[in-house]
């Protein structure tokens, strides 16, 4: 099978999965006992305000009917009005996800610089000190709960040492940069504002890094747990004996062989990132899909909870798919079937 | 290898170049510009005509015939209306509008622009907040009846019922009658939307300030009105709201000079502000109470009156009230709150657990009963959390031999079933929509409204008959003597037991002088300066 052929079946198997996704969260969002019309109108409104507004969002109609609308809307590319803001989902996912991306992207880029070398670390020093470094240092990051990580440099490099900024994007002095496509280091680059660009980058530190240190514990664990089992291999004893060196062992021969469990750590917590990060999201003030999420499964905002959910879903299957991928071209000897 | 090396130093000189200190172009001085660090994720529209959470930003945008001055929420003033003058039998209202008023856009203020936005509040789809203005008989076929513009400086209001002079002027001074410039509105008009799409981001009004940006759950900003004729221009010039949900990080935001006001600070919070020297805590009652209520038909016990007695003389309000909202509210037993016209100061119902033993032994339940209490999850009225407030319910009532059982779910929940009168008990609280004692007295006294008495099942024909009537007078020695009845009616039969009233609190930076706010118009930023 060729990589064309394997992408078509495995984009005709997500769409399956996102058909069965759709209405296992339509017939949750309906099931709850909560209402999005008292959640909309608030305590105050009179019943038969509730009641006229029900009927105005269709929410009077029997479900199967409900189901069928939103599907035939969803095939349009519609993903519906958000009973919250009026707005369409799709406009709302337009406005919160660019936000996330920028976020997961660079806490990945800190757990991939920081995991990687300190896992190789861990593994080539087994049981020195760089080793048990590596571990505490890993262990810590997924033990640490994230809110409290969060509190915390926020308290130490923000209010007592001022290094720097505090939540959101961008200072309150900062003129955002022109929207080009919405994450606002690339917008800043793209339009060549460099105030915004460096205000936004040390605004971006601090969530990234904890957003990072977390998936950073995970991805040292994993590198050095499969690169240990690799240098036990023979063909890794045999380059040995032909007399390279081990930094020429480690970095050449084992360690492509021992990226593909890695490489599939970070593929699904890169998708676990982007589908929100919801507490970092809430603690910086970050106007990411996270907290669009949250407000809206609060709100019993249904439209919005149908599109956030379908984006999550093909998120992850996408890199799903990107793992599979890039596990063949890692590893030649996997094929496509 | 190398490359390795080439791309970790590229990510380290970003590092350093991103970690040195950064300069901007403000538009506006720090001098010029509030950071006011609050959550706002329940603004859904900067729309004044849908608009019902955070008024704040409408207030300043937007101006209405009449308002009230801040510490004084009795007495309505002139605003764009110079005078007015209402009919005896309370149903005809005639407003003279000041001359040469204009809105941001240039455009000047007439009657067809009061008009106009009567005819939004009534036609708007699903709005939060069109009821106040449908209360009161309005509705999309007779507003063009209703509300007249004789000439452009006239408005004259015939409602098709009575409906009580002080609750109408209040209602003229919500958000909700915020009057809209009708000519740019109507150029933003999509698919017969009355302008919402557009409004939801900008503003059309006559106020201080107008909308310079909005992003739900992220940031408003307010920036002057260059046409405001109204008043003196305000010395702020830019009003920011950050959405910082943390009130951890919004006393961080405080402590770094990032905020200059935070709005959401915890009891314990704003009690260790109190002793900074930068900081200072401005705090006042809050026109809201939060309650207990009964359901008198889904719980037989409490179908009896001394059942209810017992209950309120269960309860321990003192501790409540010093212990676990930590002086962030005040005692309540009087429907309507203390800072609106009927405020009775009385406090009938003291901790007395002996007391509610013998009314409950009186009603045939001394061996006591058992009840579901539903909670809201998050936070009560005052910054105590709802399930801490429910446990020390709980507690007191146990102790007199009512077995509790605490339901604590999502307030979209709650609220559905306590709609259906399918629920038992209730923490709940309540906030006034417009300062007149009848957006009390009304949920809580008469069932007809299908408000909060109707839902706990309690239909009293004789007190709601009294609201009906203290609605319809004007402030006089007559009305509140009806409200210092109906309060009497409720503390004796009334299925509420009333908790406290909620403290609303500021945290403010000694940076800004002149810090001035009540719980309707809230802060007042035409005194506001700022070093």
């Amino acid at each position: 099978m060729t990589l064309l052929q394997y992408l078509v079946r495995r984009a005709g198997l997500t769409a399956f999965v996102i058909f069965g996704i759709t209405l296992v969260t339509f017939v949750l969002t309906h099931v709850v006992p909560a209402d999005p019309v008292v959640s909309y109108l608030g305590d105050h409104a009179p019943q038969d305000l509730v009641v006229t507004a029900r009927h105005q969002l269709g929410l009077d109609r029997p479900l199967p009917a409900q189901y069928g609308i939103y599907l035939r809307q969803l095939v349009r590319g519609n993903l519906g009005i958000s009973i919250m803001d009026n707005r369409p989902v799709s406009a709302d996912l337009r406005q919160y996800l660019p936000a996330t991306v920028e976020l997961a992207t660079a806490a990945m880029v800190v757990a991939i610089a920081i995991g990687v070398p300190a896992g190789i670390a861990s593994a080539v020093y087994k049981d020195a000190w760089p080793d048990h470094v590596a571990r505490i240092f890993a262990l810590a990051g997924t033990s640490l709960p994230i809110f409290y990580l969060a509190l915390l440099l926020l308290g130490v490099l923000y209010v007592r040492l001022g290094v720097l900024p505090g939540p959101g994007q961008l200072g309150i002095y900062t003129t955002p940069p022109q929207p080009v496509t919405g994450m606002v280091v690339v917008d800043a680059l793209l339009t060549g504002d460099w105030l915004a660009l460096r205000d936004a980058l040390q605004h971006l530190i601090l969530p990234a890094a904890v957003l990072g240190y977390y998936q950073t514990g995970l991805i040292t664990r994993m590198t050095r747990g499969s690169l240990l089992e690799v240098l036990r291999q023979d063909y890794v004893r045999t380059a040995r004996a032909k007399g390279v060196s081990e930094r020429g062992v480690v970095l050449r021969h084992a360690l492509r062989n021992a990226l593909l469990p890695t490489v599939t750590v970070v593929g699904l917590a890169f998708g676990g990132l982007l589908s929100g990060a919801v507490l970092t999201e809430t603690i910086f003030a970050w106007p990411g899909i996270g907290r669009y999420a949250t407000n809206s499964v609060t709100n019993v905002d249904i439209p919005a909870v149908l599109g956030v959910t379908l984006v999550i879903a093909v998120i992850y299957s996408v890199a799903n798919l990107a793992v599979d991928v890039l596990y063949a071209y890692l590893d030649p000897q996997i094929r496509y079937t | 290898m190398r490359r390795l090396v080439a791309v970790g130093a590229a990510i380290l000189l970003v590092g350093v170049w991103a970690a040195l200190p950064g300069r901007s172009a403000p538009v506006y001085l720090p001098q010029q510009t509030v950071v006011i660090a609050r959550d706002i994720s329940s603004v859904v529209s900067l729309d004044p005509q849908v608009s019902y959470e955070i008024g704040d930003p409408d207030l300043l945008s937007y101006s209405n015939l009449v308002q009230f001055r801040h510490g004084d929420l009795t007495h309505p003033q002139p605003s764009v209306a110079s005078s007015w003058t209402s009919s005896a039998d309370a149903k005809t209202y005639t407003f003279h509008l000041r001359p040469g008023i204009k809105f941001a856009g240039g455009n000047v203020l007439t009657s067809a622009d009061v008009v106009y936005t009567f005819e939004r509040a009534v036609n708007i789809p699903k709005d939060p907040a069109s009821w106040l203005i449908t209360q009161m008989g309005i509705d999309p076929k007779n507003v063009d009846q209703v509300v007249k513009a004789p000439d452009p400086q006239t408005v004259v209001v015939s409602l098709p019922e009575p409906f009580s002079p002080g609750a109408f002027l209040s209602i003229m001074a919500n958000t909700v009658a915020g009057i809209v410039d009708s000519k740019t509105v109507r150029q933003h008009v999509t698919n017969n939307d009355w302008g919402t799409g557009w409004l939801v981001d900008h503003s059309a009004g006559s106020g201080p300030y107008q909308i310079a940006r909005w992003e739900r759950l992220v940031t408003i900003e307010l920036v002057p009105n260059p046409n405001y004729n109204l008043g003196p221009a305000p010395a702020i010039k830019r009003i920011v709201w950050p959405n910082i949900q943390e009130n951890t990080v919004q006393r961080n935001m405080l402590a770094r000079g990032d905020a200059d006001i935070a709005r959401d600070l915890s009891a314990s919070q704003l009690a260790a502000l109190k002793r900074e020297a930068g900081f200072y805590v401005a705090q006042i009652p809050d026109l809201g109470e939060e309650y207990l209520g009964m359901d008198v038909k889904n719980v037989p016990a409490l179908g009896k009156a001394q059942v209810r007695q017992a209950v309120k003389y269960a309860l321990d309000y003192d501790g409540i009230v010093r212990e676990l909202l930590n002086g962030n509210g005040l005692p309540l037993q009087s429907i309507v709150p203390k800072g609106l016209f009927g405020y009775d100061p009385a406090m009938p119902y003291k901790h007395d657990p002996a007391k509610a033993k013998a009314l409950l032994t009186e009603a045939g339940f001394g061996g006591g009963f058992s009840v579901t209490m539903l909670a809201p999850s998050g936070t009560a009225a005052g910054g105590v959390s709802s399930g801490d407030l429910a446990s020390k319910i709980k507690n007191d009532l146990e102790a007199v031999g009512i077995h509790v059982s605490i339901r604590e779910v999502a307030g979209s929940e709650m609220y559905q079933t306590y709609r259906a009168q399918k629920s038992e008990m209730v923490l709940a609280n309540w906030y006034v929509d417009y300062p007149d004692p009848d957006d009390f007295s009304k949920p809580f006294g008469d069932y007809k409204q299908k408000s909060l008495c109707w839902r706990l099942q309690y239909y009293n024909d004789p007190l709601a008959a009294l609201v009906d009537q203290a609605g319809g007078l004007e402030n006089t020695p007559q009305r509140g003597a009806l409200y210092k009845r109906i309060n009497d009616m409720m503390n004796q039969d009334g299925p509420f037991a009333l908790l406290y009233q909620p403290m609303v609190s500021y945290a403010v930076s000694k940076r800004i002088q002149h810090f001035v706010f009540d719980p309707v118009n809230d802060i007042d930023f035409s005194q506001m300066t700022k070093q």
